[in-house]
């Protein structure tokens, strides 16, 4: 039978009914999905989760922290920090300063940054805490300039760009030396080795290669963190995801090989006179402490190179390999996996105190005097 | 592959497709060709071990029926296999250990240094279908017909929903839901993937979070103090049970979506007003099993008190073993057998007193009956998380001692279950099916006692006080409006979508960075 004008005007409604019930569903569907977000994002932050993206690529030096992100870590110990305005773990620090106080930068990686633990139980703070408490001659002030998996290279730049323009006194590289340098480009890193790379030409001079971090910021990983990072700063379940996801890429296997730290010592060298030669311009003092891994093996090797250039630049070291040994003998627990915890930091705070206060011209005590106090400050 | 983990996210929506696009004649098949990936990703010898007792099982199930004289024999035979095979495994470590310590107290000068080292291997999962081919080869024996396709009795056996960590099927429900043709419906999609998504989060964000608390007190069950002992018993509670119904969901949710339905495990089992009533509502195709194949053929209650007693006991002894090859599971077991015979003698003390019947008929009654319950399988608990009995023993003491604590709830306050457990309170009081659920499941039961026991709301007809009714009637009309708005915003299919992608994104979310293994899996 032909179709009439009223079949034809009842399967017309038909379909503007289904497109409305259609339009109507998407339409529920979104607010919906508008609440739930709302109520999670709420709950997350509540809870402290999804908080693990802190870091943001930086044309300077690859990448650095976001100001004023809030991290609730728990990969490894725990700790809910608030990064300041300038993308440090640390309070906020006014450019200008008092005469009378002294100023520490410690520049590092995640040793350094310390997210395992509170900021008043990591050695930068138990460092100040205890510089305060027995010198009264002037107020010290430790700034933490750390950033997970920095290398050397990106410690330079962050000192070059930021630390020196708060003048500090006294300038330590915290610097690893259970594992190589991490100096050569990894072209398939990913966003932690899209960074400046260094390297020694034949006349001994530092070169700055910029080539792998302007490739990795063209690539499609380096267009997505661009265009997420109003999320990745802001929300939380946006910082589950890109978790999740991230977790799932760490099962790939990391084929890239790096040169022997032996091979890397040049351009190590190289950074080092750079830093000594930067830190003579803003008249504050150098300083390094080697930091121990976990292990009770440590790249002696390293370390002797490590006490060389520091020698030949007249650079003081601190060791407080021998004090780390010592303590794993007598089975004292210093490292949760990968990092140092709350004892681990506070031992290492002890050993690096003598030598800052020497470096600083301050008042030394008693090394038993002042290990009871950085114990009685633990226990407060 | 964990049901939690991102191998199954993918294998299970692949094996999902290919079952429903399948002709129907090749989904059985299919089914079983991936219930054998499913088990053998584990470790690919133990797909032997379950084919050689699937073939063994299903011949002699073949036997049993074809044979009128040796029945009996035939099934001893049977028992004999799969509980050698499980004996095996399971326990031949176990009752070495156990003759060894016994050697070297008696004759200490004549006991070698050490026990000699066995690697036995226990295959994962031998537990339960061990128990499924008792099940069936003792109902063959009882009348029932055989499983005559191969296949068929091959997939009952290994079906992967249920394979690892039940629950414990029976064949003939199996057998009714195989013989019906496969049929999806978008209500069975819906409660599949709740079960799935809810089932993960209690395991994720519920259960894995509660373990570093349970790990801290036990692990320190030395030096703890009451209220660190206290939590991490409590944590303890409530980290198998969201283990193990959350494992028991994600098996069922992903069952119905195959179309399957599998017996559901838990019914509010912390709401029991007496240990009688936790058995029923506490891994409960475990307890029906003991029930139907342990307690009933050892003569039940059908052979004097002292003899149904002594039944409890041995059935819950047993099935305190069937848990584990250690002693602080055969006190566990032994202890709820005694509870379980207290439980009972009490019932029959409040059958013959009026005032007692009323006591536990009330609002107040029931509420201490459920305390009280609650109560005891906490102190069996920590008989069953401990390591041995005298770490149990230790930190049971430290319950009551006054020691500083603080540790436990610093780790609770630093983890996010807190958060977690507030979101899934949520989820529950949104959800139907959940608060239906929930009303119902606080029921008293107390054995032999009441027919109609009061529900929660309900003004009772005995002897609820004046206070106690004012008090419900008030609630019962707050829990009325609260449905009614849930009931209507609920009916719309975006907010469940939205819900369950929003609980799902949660589960990950709140998914701690070292996942735990299931509970369940070393038993």
């Amino acid at each position: 039978m032909p179709a009439t004008r009223l079949d034809t005007k009842y399967d017309t409604r038909i379909a503007v009914r289904s497109r409305r019930s259609t339009v109507s569903f998407a339409c529920e569907l979104v607010a919906s999905l508008i609440v739930v977000a709302a109520v999670l994002e709420g709950i997350f932050l509540w809870a402290g989760i999804g908080e693990q993206e802190y870091l943001k690529p930086d044309s300077a030096t690859g990448y650095s922290p976001m100001p004023g992100k809030r991290v609730t870590w728990r990969q490894e110990g725990f700790s809910q920090s608030l990064f300041n305005s300038q993308g440090m773990r640390d309070r906020e620090i006014a450019s200008d300063r008092d005469a009378r106080s002294l100023r520490i930068a410690i520049l590092g990686d995640s040793y350094v940054e310390s997210l395992q633990v509170q900021q008043e139980d990591s050695f930068c703070q138990v460092l100040e805490k205890e510089l305060n408490t027995t010198c009264r001659q002037a107020h010290c002030r430790v700034l933490n300039y750390g950033v997970s998996a920095y290398n050397l290279g990106q410690m330079y730049l962050r000192l070059k760009e930021l630390a020196v323009k708060m003048h500090p006194d006294l300038v330590i590289l915290g610097l690893r030396i259970d594992q190589s340098p991490q100096l050569d480009a990894n072209p398939r890193g990913g966003f932690l080795f899209a960074r400046p790379t260094f390297t020694v030409d034949a006349q001994g001079n530092l070169r700055r290669d910029d080539s792998l971090m302007q490739r990795w910021n063209q690539s499609w990983d380096g267009k997505r963190i661009k265009a997420t990072s109003w999320l990745r700063e802001h929300s939380r379940i946006w910082g589950v995801i890109s978790q999740s996801l991230s977790s799932l890429n760490m099962t790939k296997k990391n084929t890239f090989v790096e040169r022997p730290y032996t091979e890397q010592w040049p351009v190590v060298d190289g950074l080092l006179a750079a830093i000594e030669q930067l830190c003579d311009q803003h008249h504050c003092t150098l300083m390094i402490a080697a930091l121990p891994g976990p292990g009770a093996e440590h790249n002696l090797g390293q370390l002797n190179l490590l006490r060389r250039s520091a020698s030949k630049l007249n650079i003081s070291l601190v060791d407080p390999l021998p004090a780390f040994d010592e303590a794993l003998r007598s089975k004292r627990n210093l490292f949760f996996t990968w990092h140092m915890n709350e004892a681990g930091h506070r031992l290492l705070a002890q050993q690096i105190l003598p030598v800052v206060k020497a470096s600083l011209h301050l008042p030394v005590v008693s090394p038993a005097a002042e290990t009871q106090s950085i114990r009685d400050t633990a226990t407060k | 592959m964990l049901f939690n983990s991102v191998a199954y996210l993918i294998f299970f929506p692949v094996v999902l497709s290919i079952y429903w696009l399948a002709p129907a004649k090749l989904r059985r098949l299919i089914l079983l060709v991936a219930s054998y990936y499913f088990y053998m990703s584990w470790l690919r010898i133990y797909g032997l071990l379950l084919f050689a007792l699937t073939a063994a099982n299903f011949a002699i199930g073949l036997w049993l029926s074809g044979s009128e004289q040796a029945k009996k024999t035939i099934l001893v035979c049977g028992l004999a296999v799969n509980l050698g095979t499980l004996c095996f495994f399971k326990y031949t470590g176990f009752l070495l250990s156990s003759a060894f310590g016994c050697f070297s107290a008696l004759a200490p000068d004549a006991a070698p240094g050490s026990m000699p080292a066995l690697n036995i291997v226990l295959p994962l999962g031998i537990s339960f279908f061990a128990f499924e081919f008792i099940h069936y080869l003792t109902d063959i024996y009882r009348g029932h017909k055989p499983i005559t396709n191969p296949v068929d009795f091959a997939l009952f056996a290994a079906f992967f929903p249920s394979q690892i960590a039940g629950p414990i099927k029976r064949y003939q429900d199996f057998m009714h839901q195989l013989a019906e043709p496969s049929r999806l419906a978008s209500s069975d999609i819906e409660r599949g993937v709740t079960l799935l998504v809810q089932g993960l989060f209690k395991k994720v964000a519920l259960s894995d979070n509660l373990a570093p608390l349970v790990q801290a007190g036990f692990h320190h069950a030395a030096t703890v103090g009451a209220a660190d002992a206290w939590l991490s018993t409590l944590a303890f509670a409530w980290q198998i049970y969201f283990d193990f119904s959350g494992y028991t969901d994600m098996g069922r949710g992903s069952a119905i979506l195959l179309g399957f339905s599998l017996p559901d495990n838990f019914n509010f089992p912390y709401l029991a007003a007496n240990l009688s009533d936790f058995w029923k509502r506490w891994h409960i195709s475990l307890s029906t099993w003991l029930r139907d194949y342990l307690y009933i053929p050892l003569g039940g209650a059908r052979l004097g008190r002292a003899r149904k007693h002594l039944n409890l006991i041995t059935t819950m002894l047993l099935g305190g073993l069937w848990h584990g090859a250690a002693w602080h599971y055969v006190v566990w077991g032994a202890f709820h057998g005694a509870g379980l015979v207290v439980c009972h003698e009490y019932g029959e003390l409040v059958k013959r007193s009026r005032t007692l019947t009323r006591f536990h008929a009330s609002f107040t009654g029931m509420t201490a009956s459920t305390a009280l319950t609650f109560a005891t399988v906490l102190v069996g608990w920590v008989f069953f998380r401990a390591e041995t009995v005298r770490q149990a023993i230790e930190l049971l003491g430290h319950h009551f001692q006054p020691a500083p604590s603080g540790q436990i709830i610093h780790l609770l306050w630093q983890s996010p279950l807190p958060a977690a457990l507030t979101l899934y309170c949520l989820y529950i009081l949104l959800s139907r099916r959940r608060l239906a659920g929930f009303e119902a499941g606080w029921q008293p039961a107390l054995p032999g006692v009441t027919d109609k026991p009061c529900s929660r709301g309900q003004p009772c007809s005995t002897s609820a006080t004046a206070p106690e009714l004012t008090g419900i009637g008030l609630a019962a009309s707050a829990a009325r409006i609260w449905k009614s708005a849930v009931n209507s915003v609920w009916r719309n299919l975006p907010v469940r979508i939205a819900v369950y992608a929003g609980s799902f994104l949660a589960a990950i979310g709140f998914c701690p960075t070292h996942a735990e293994p299931f509970i369940y899996f070393q038993f």
